[in-house]
């Protein structure tokens, strides 16, 4: 098709106009081009959401795009006011809408400035425009008017040069006398028209997710949407012949786009961006002090002398860092780190960052690379020269400090947040057109349910399995139009950590919006647009682990302990190796899953680097690219090391012959398919990238030909292949294993070695890791930690240790009062006003400062048995002294009345509702002797049967789990006062006892045992409710033990 | 007189009543079924069936789960108006067998959740039926029959007969003594009696989760840490004597006996003569409104039962059903509609006798604007009267009003609705200018095939066509296209103005799917 030079697109909006367009960027840019445009303008509303995509895609194809944005005018009546009148418009009839086009990088800067200031008036999702705002843009933008009200509100404000009338062209009833309104009003103010079209969609097809969408916005399902909807398909761009004739009368309006077009010439990619310099000591240069700085802290990390191979290193980085001139952004990051030290809190680096010995002298990371020999390359190359990714883990309960910091010190118009563009995903997608459609609640529920994972195709079967029939248009239409919404952005959300700095105002780069969150503020571009720009962003994520550690170590050394840091826990302390060996990894950081455990009796770690893979391996890309058995069969010298071929050898020498790594992945496109770097390095963005399958697939074809070619084996590079595209989702570089494995360690060494101290930080980090806090104590139990109910005379807030006898003896776990369940911010404010112990009742009454509710949670959680009265005395008791509160005579509890005490097994339950959790035993503890009538093993016992044994079990379900690796297969976890039972559930099985195997909260089951090198899994061949035994125990005569035991079934943490 | 000792209680219950009213009107007896309040998914399962128990459910549970873990699971919504109509028809059945009948439920002193449970006052009725077992067992076979699951009990106190009836799950259930009663009824759950969850939950804490043990707790203590309703619940049960106790004697607040608003005339000899039968209706009607307006109240409606004069006796009934624009008690008003009534229909016998039964309503003040001068220029009422004469002449549905939709196109934006009220004009949403057209109310053919145009009235000539604008849509009726590119069904069409070589513009598409040429109408 010959380049048409006639007409260009000034009025593009994509489905970042968030529920409003139907095309992509990249589709719109790619229609574009194939029709033989040669320029398009991205104009979406209220924002540049779009336009890095945008950009990306118009530079592929050899477009020109031009940069613009929609924005609404403050309705003329309410001009005045601060507070705009309803949503962002979205229709003509409903605000005066104009189109600015950016003519150079001034007219950008500008755009993002009044779209900021257009954003920071609305509220979150709406942003309105006073015509004042664009008087600055005059002369470096174009200003499209769409209707006679923006011309005449414009045309006092900006100059003619710079002011056009719109005309669009879409067929809709009414354009006509607008149009001539508007031509009117042009030629009085001797202001130019251009022909135009408002575009949605880069072809007709998608109208229908138009006009979905359209209902989406407004809320209404389309058969009551009327003309809400747009009244045709007449908003695709359209073929220039077909634009050329829809304009035949008015060819000069043509001509006008390609001369704005022509006019417009800014480009993204030459945006300005400094990062924000550093104060620096006088004399130094960023190069001199980081220089400084490393050294320095290569001082502290060896204090025995550096050694030469780390200097070189160092030397090497700092040269690499200095070309590119990314010092900056290290003593950012230092800043950073050096904050969080002195405030007394725990951070360290992750990802690839962890590859360099710069990051681990400045403090920033806490891996040795040189030691691990770790590739710095893959952090950080002159080849690419992209900016530094570096990701700092802070604990979690502190990030908003640091995030504060950071605000605070680069300033507000200097930094702001990267944004997180939410899209559809297939649940959503469905509910959200079934309801356009008209599908009841109950319906669409019923079938989202049956999509939950992204892998769970939406087809005929699925209509059928929800008992919806496939065959009826309504069904049709969902099924298509879910498929088109989904992964198209939905709304802005915020990135969990990710902040850009900008030695200019960042609102000169990016429009940046106020956060939902108070006192954050977001830019409108994500993380993957931030790393295509190559702008430079810093990671700061919450990670409960290190608040874990933290914890632990002040409860260490206030218990008269050493004091400690990750980098003095002692190293390689075989103890430590020999716990996680056992699977006894309850609340250790990364290796405390069902899998983990069960991985951990077969690989036997015994050194940090044991530990590194143990976090890689258990991952799906290895377990989908079939990994797993080899190296455990080499590691166990069951199979001999052989490598596919000699030049793989050095590559994959660390992991006995078996890739595990993302590195490892990349090294072998390089070795074995021949890659260039630079192919290499895409492949890396196509594993890391979201839904990057379809990336992946375009290397299969490639790889395993080069690779059969270089003489490697077809079923090993199959396997390669199966494990890139594994890592796709789910992929862990070696540093960042490396990263994780130090955490995995530390806390391991803390289980093994200050068992309370970890169980009391483990709990004060709640919500963190895989286990319920119920878990997690009955672990400690099993592990001899004493730990104390709630007592209010001695629990904090937070749980504490507690001397068990004089002096530095054994320490016991006291639970603390945020344990009791529905206890929040305000009793934690209350409790902080205790002056005193409380003394009793009465006195807690009067002083605790918490409402009636609160106490008798508390005297149902046991909390205040010790002032010597039992639970029920204590809640009758308690309602009297609460009514009498307001007396004008002093409190006095007249009641001789008393109710029985608890029995053992219902003080367990009371606890378990009050707290979910209990230290006086486990629910099924009261049951054992019932059990073991009925010749059912406990799990311990359980645990150490010969493979094969028949049994059957009943076990309180802890977890449920279905991982999308396992074809179906369902793994629970059983608990019972003794430890923890891996239950493997066949798909049939599952299927046979459904209602029993999603409900029951004590499962039993009947099957067989299967153990494999110490590992030991119950393989159910049949599911029956585990309380139909435990109600003909003498302890189920207790009263509420059934309506206890099914409030009880919340616990269990399901991952389906 | 009523000695002590007597059995002078009696109560039926219908447990799980609206569960009950599912199942039956859907036949679903014997099928795992749930009662939710809504549709949604996350509504909790209310109650359920004992097959539904079976398969694994408990009340509480949210519906989209348990729709997912019993795929045969049905769930429905009973509406609050339909159980009420069921249970309005229950006390007048149950009237039949009692003269006193109360809705009641001891452990609701508010009142609240008391359906499908029912006070009775026995006296003197065991002596008609042979006993008091046998006319529990008549009445208790009348709910049988009627499709419920019933227990009738007859004993001494009305509460804790009402208790001890739910323990003992029978079919009837009668007190065999006071004190025998009292036993069974502590025994029971206090959750079986329907105490509501927030005072059941925090005395099942303390351990108190029977009747028995709810009454052994001080009645004053009780009070002071659970309120008034707590203490109302300890008066319902208490024993007589005991402190607040109300014996469970509560005098009984039976139903009014509604006796509806009816009256008849006999014609001697038959007539189908017009002004014969409007004489009738004359006597008959001043009465009925007089007793009407002696209530304050006011006729809504008019049901006119004509029986016709039949060889066997057993008169064939004809119904009219008469309904002004507002209630009233204008014997004039309701007579003419009678008398448009009548004259539309064509009767084959003589009337031998006319029944009237009036729909009563509140009567409201009327008048006041008339009364302080500020009456509208417009007569609503008497174009609502107007209505209401057409209507009783051509038909219930035969007054029709536009109504302005919002729509595309043309013929869809405005609509003809059966009214029964007329609106004065600003009541009226208008959609800005409507253009000075005439329009059809369905667009009329005027062409074959795009290239052929329009053939218009007064158009021999050429027609200059103005346009197009096109509206286009309504995909979602239709099967989606295979191949995405449209479906020839959907609606597209393209309009125009089409100005005729005799000055005549009319509003004009062609349709794309049809590939013709349509009218809408024309400007005048």
């Amino acid at each position: 098709m010959s380049k048409s030079d006639d007409w260009v697109p000034l009025w593009c909006k994509s489905h970042y106009s968030f529920r409003e367009g139907a095309s992509s960027p990249e589709e719109l840019v790619g229609r574009a081009a194939e029709r033989g445009f040669r320029a398009l303008a991205l104009t979406d509303r209220v924002g540049l959401y779009g336009m890095v995509r945008a950009h990306v895609a118009a530079k592929a194809a050899g477009l020109k795009l031009l940069h613009g944005a929609e924005l609404a005018m403050l309705p003329s009546s309410a001009a005045s006011r601060e507070v705009p009148l309803g949503p962002a418009p979205i229709a003509a009839s409903e605000a005066a809408r104009v189109v600015v086009l950016a003519r150079n990088a001034r007219g950008y800067a500008g755009l993002c400035r009044v779209l900021t200031a257009a954003h920071a008036r609305g509220d979150k999702g709406e942003a309105w425009t006073h015509p004042e705002d664009l008087d600055a843009l005059a002369g470096d933008a174009f200003v499209l008017a769409t209707s006679t009200e923006g011309l005449a509100r414009l045309r006092p404000v900006m100059p003619r040069e710079s002011l056009r009338a719109l005309v669009a062209r879409q067929r809709a009833p009414g354009e006509a006398p607008a149009e001539r309104a508007l031509r009117a009003l042009a030629a009085d103010a001797g202001v130019d028209c251009v022909a135009g079209r408002e575009v949605l969609y880069h072809q007709r097809a998608r109208r229908p997710l138009q006009d979905v969408l359209t209902c989406v916005r407004h809320g209404v399902p389309l058969t009551a949407a009327g003309r809400l909807l747009r009244p045709n398909d007449e908003h695709d761009l359209l073929d220039p012949g077909a634009f050329r004739s829809l304009f035949e009368d008015d060819p000069r309006a043509v001509a006008r786009t390609a001369e704005i077009a022509d006019a417009c010439d800014f480009d993204l990619g030459a945006l300005r961006y400094v990062y924000p310099s550093e104060r620096l000591p006088a004399g130094e240069s960023e190069e001199s002090w980081l220089r400084h700085l490393a050294f320095r802290g290569a001082a502290r990390r060896y204090p025995e002398g550096l050694p030469d191979d780390v200097r070189a290193q160092l030397e090497r980085e700092l040269a690499v860092i200095e070309d590119l001139a990314y010092g900056g952004y290290f003593l950012t990051m230092h800043e950073i780190v050096e904050h969080c030290a002195a405030e007394g809190i725990l951070a360290q680096g992750r990802g690839s960052a962890a590859n360099s010995a710069v990051c681990f002298c400045l403090g920033i990371t806490a891996i040795d690379p040189v030691r691990m020999d770790l590739l710095f390359e893959r952090f950080l190359s002159r080849e690419r020269a992209e900016p530094p990714d570096i990701d700092l883990d802070i604990e979690h309960e502190r990030r908003e400090e640091v995030i504060q910091h950071v605000y605070a010190r680069y300033g507000r118009r200097h930094s702001a947040m990267v944004a997180n563009a939410i899209r559809y995903r297939p649940r959503s997608a469905v509910r959200e057109v079934g309801k356009v459609l008209g599908l009841t609640a109950t319906d669409l529920d019923g079938l989202a349910r049956l999509v939950r994972h992204r892998d769970d195709a939406l087809d005929a079967s699925v209509l059928r399995d929800a008992g919806l029939d496939p065959a009826a248009p309504v069904h049709r239409h969902l099924l298509r139009l879910s498929g088109m919404l989904l992964d198209t952005p939905r709304h802005l959300g915020i990135h969990p950590g990710g902040f850009l700095l900008g030695h200019l105002p960042v609102d000169e780069l990016v429009p940046v919006e106020p956060a939902t969150m108070e006192g954050r503020t977001v830019i409108q571009w994500d993380k993957y647009d931030v790393e295509a720009l190559g702008l430079f962003k810093v990671d700061l994520l919450g990670l409960g682990a290190l608040t874990c550690i933290r914890k632990a170590f002040g409860l260490i050394e206030e218990a008269g302990g050493p004091a400690l840091s990750i980098a003095t826990v002692p190293q390689e302390d075989p103890e430590t190796y020999a716990m996680c060996s056992r699977g006894d990894t309850v609340g250790v950081f990364q290796i405390e899953s069902r899998a983990q455990m069960a991985m951990l009796p077969r690989m036997k770690p015994r050194t940090f680097y044991d530990l590194v893979i143990e976090v890689a391996i258990v991952r799906p890309g290895p377990i989908q690219g079939d990994m797993v058995h080899p190296y455990l069969r080499r590691r166990h010298g069951e199979e001999p090391v052989v490598v596919p071929h000699p030049k793989l050898a050095e590559v994959l020498a660390k992991t006995l012959g078996v890739p595990i790594f993302q590195e490892q992945v990349m090294k072998l496109a390089v070795v074995a398919a021949g890659y260039t770097p630079g192919e290499a390095d895409q492949l890396r963005r196509d594993m890391a990238a979201w839904r990057s399958q379809g990336k992946i697939e375009q290397h299969r074809e490639r790889m395993l030909r080069r690779m059969v070619d270089g003489g490697i084996p077809a079923d090993f590079a199959e396997r390669v292949f199966s494990q890139i595209r594994g890592f796709g989702e789910y992929g862990f570089p070696e540093s960042h294993a490396a990263s994780f494995a130090l955490l995995a360690y530390v806390t391991s060494w803390l289980k093994c070695h200050h068992p309370a101290a970890f169980t009391c930080a483990l709990l004060n980090a709640q919500p963190m890791g895989f286990y319920s806090p119920a878990t997690i104590i009955e672990a400690a139990k099993r592990r001899r930690v004493d730990v104390l109910p709630i007592d209010v005379r001695r629990s904090g807030w937070e749980s504490t240790l507690e001397a068990t006898g004089p002096g530095d003896g054994p320490r016991a776990v006291r639970i603390g009062l945020g344990m009791v369940k529905g206890f929040g911010v305000q009793e934690r404010d209350a409790m902080a006003s205790w002056e005193q112990p409380m003394e009793g009742l009465e006195d807690l009454v009067r002083r605790s400062g918490f409402d009636e509710g609160a106490l008798l949670a508390l005297a149902e959680a046991g909390a205040l048995e010790g002032f010597g009265v039992n639970r029920r005395d204590a809640l009758w008791r308690l309602r009297g002294l609460v009514r009498a509160k307001g007396d004008a005579l002093a409190l006095g509890d007249t009641s001789q009345l008393s109710f029985p005490s608890l029995g053992e097994e219902e003080a367990v339950l009371w606890d378990y509702r009050a707290s979910g959790h209990s230290t006086r035993g486990h629910p099924l503890g009261r049951f054992r002797a019932a059990l073991e009538a009925q010749r059912m093993p406990d799990a311990r016992r359980l645990n150490a049967l010969e493979d094969g044994a028949r049994v059957r079990f009943v076990g309180q379900v802890i977890c449920r789990q279905r991982p999308q690796t396992a074809s179906g297969v369902n793994f629970y976890t059983l608990e019972d006062e003794t430890g923890l039972v891996n239950l493997v559930l066949w798909k049939q099985v599952a299927a046979r006892h459904r209602t029993v195997a999603k409900t029951a909260v004590f499962l039993g089951v009947a099957g067989r045992i299967q153990r494999a090198h110490g590992v030991v899994h119950l393989v159910a061949e049949r599911l029956f409710a585990g309380s139909e035994v435990l109600e003909t125990a003498p302890a189920a005569q207790s009263r509420g033990l059934v309506e206890t035991a099914r409030e009880l079934g919340r616990r269990s943490r399901d991952f389906h | 007189m009523k000695g002590a000792g007597t059995r002078e209680s009696a109560v039926v219950l219908l447990p799980a009543f609206a569960l009950q009213l599912l199942c039956k009107s859907r036949d679903w007896w014997g099928a795992p079924v749930a009662l939710v309040a809504e549709a949604s998914p996350d509504a909790p399962l209310l109650a359920i069936t004992r097959e539904a128990r079976r398969a694994g459910l408990r009340p509480g549970l949210r519906q989209g789960p348990a729709r997912n873990l019993v795929p045969g699971l049905r769930t429905g919504v009973v509406r609050h108006e339909d159980r009420e109509a069921v249970l309005g028809e229950l006390v007048a059945a149950l009237q039949t067998f009692s003269p006193r009948v109360a809705r009641w439920a001891p452990a609701h002193p508010s009142g609240e959740g008391a359906e499908g449970s029912f006070r009775l006052d026995p006296t003197g009725l065991g002596g008609l039926y042979g006993g008091e077992r046998n006319w529990a067992e008549t009445v208790h076979r009348y709910l049988r029959g009627r499709g419920f699951r019933a227990t009738v009990g007859v004993g001494f106190h009305a509460a804790s007969l009402h208790a001890a009836a739910l323990a003992a799950g029978r079919p009837v259930q009668v007190s065999a003594s006071e004190e025998a009663e009292r036993e069974a009824a502590a025994d029971v759950q206090l959750r079986a009696l329907g105490v509501p969850e927030r005072l059941c939950a925090p005395l099942e804490r303390l351990g108190v989760m029977t009747l028995g043990e709810l009454l052994a707790l001080p009645h004053g203590e009780l009070t002071q840490r659970f309120g008034a309703e707590a203490s109302a619940l300890h008066d319902a049960y208490a024993a007589p004597g005991s402190p607040g106790a109300r014996g469970g004697q509560l005098p009984l607040q039976p139903a009014e006996l509604v006796a509806p608003r009816r009256i008849a005339e006999e014609l001697d000899p038959p007539s189908a003569h017009l002004d014969r039968l409007l004489f009738a209706a004359k006597r008959g009607l001043d009465p009925l409104l007089a007793e009407l307006s002696e209530a304050g109240e006011t006729a809504r409606s008019l049901l006119v039962e004509l029986q016709l004069e039949s060889a066997s006796g057993a008169g064939e009934p004809r119904e009219l059903v008469l309904e002004p624009a507002e209630a009233t008690l204008d014997a004039g008003t309701w007579l003419e509609l009678l008398r448009l009534k009548l004259a539309r229909l064509a009767l084959p016998r003589p009337v031998e006798r006319l029944v009237l039964e009036a729909e009563a309503a509140p009567a409201e003040g009327t008048q006041l604007e008339v009364a302080s001068g500020e009456a509208p220029p417009r007569d609503v009422a008497a174009a609502g009267r107007a209505l209401a004469r057409l209507r009783a002449s051509l038909g219930a549905d035969a007054v029709l009003a536009p109504t302005v939709a919002s729509a595309h196109l043309p013929e869809a934006r405005s609509r003809w609705r059966p009214t029964r009220e007329v609106k004065r004009p600003g009541e009226v949403a208008a959609e800005g200018p409507v253009p000075l057209q005439r329009r059809f109310l369905r667009p009329r053919a005027v062409g074959n095939a795009r290239d052929g145009g329009p053939r218009l009235p007064g158009s021999e000539g050429a027609v200059v066509l103005r346009g197009p604008q096109r509206v286009s849509g309504g995909w979602w009726g239709f099967a989606p296209p295979d191949d995405e590119r449209g479906d020839a069904r959907e609606v597209g069409r393209d309009y125009y103005y089409a100005e005729t070589a005799s000055g005549g513009l009319h509003l004009v598409y062609y349709d794309v799917a049809r590939d013709r040429w349509f009218t809408q109408g024309a400007v005048d």
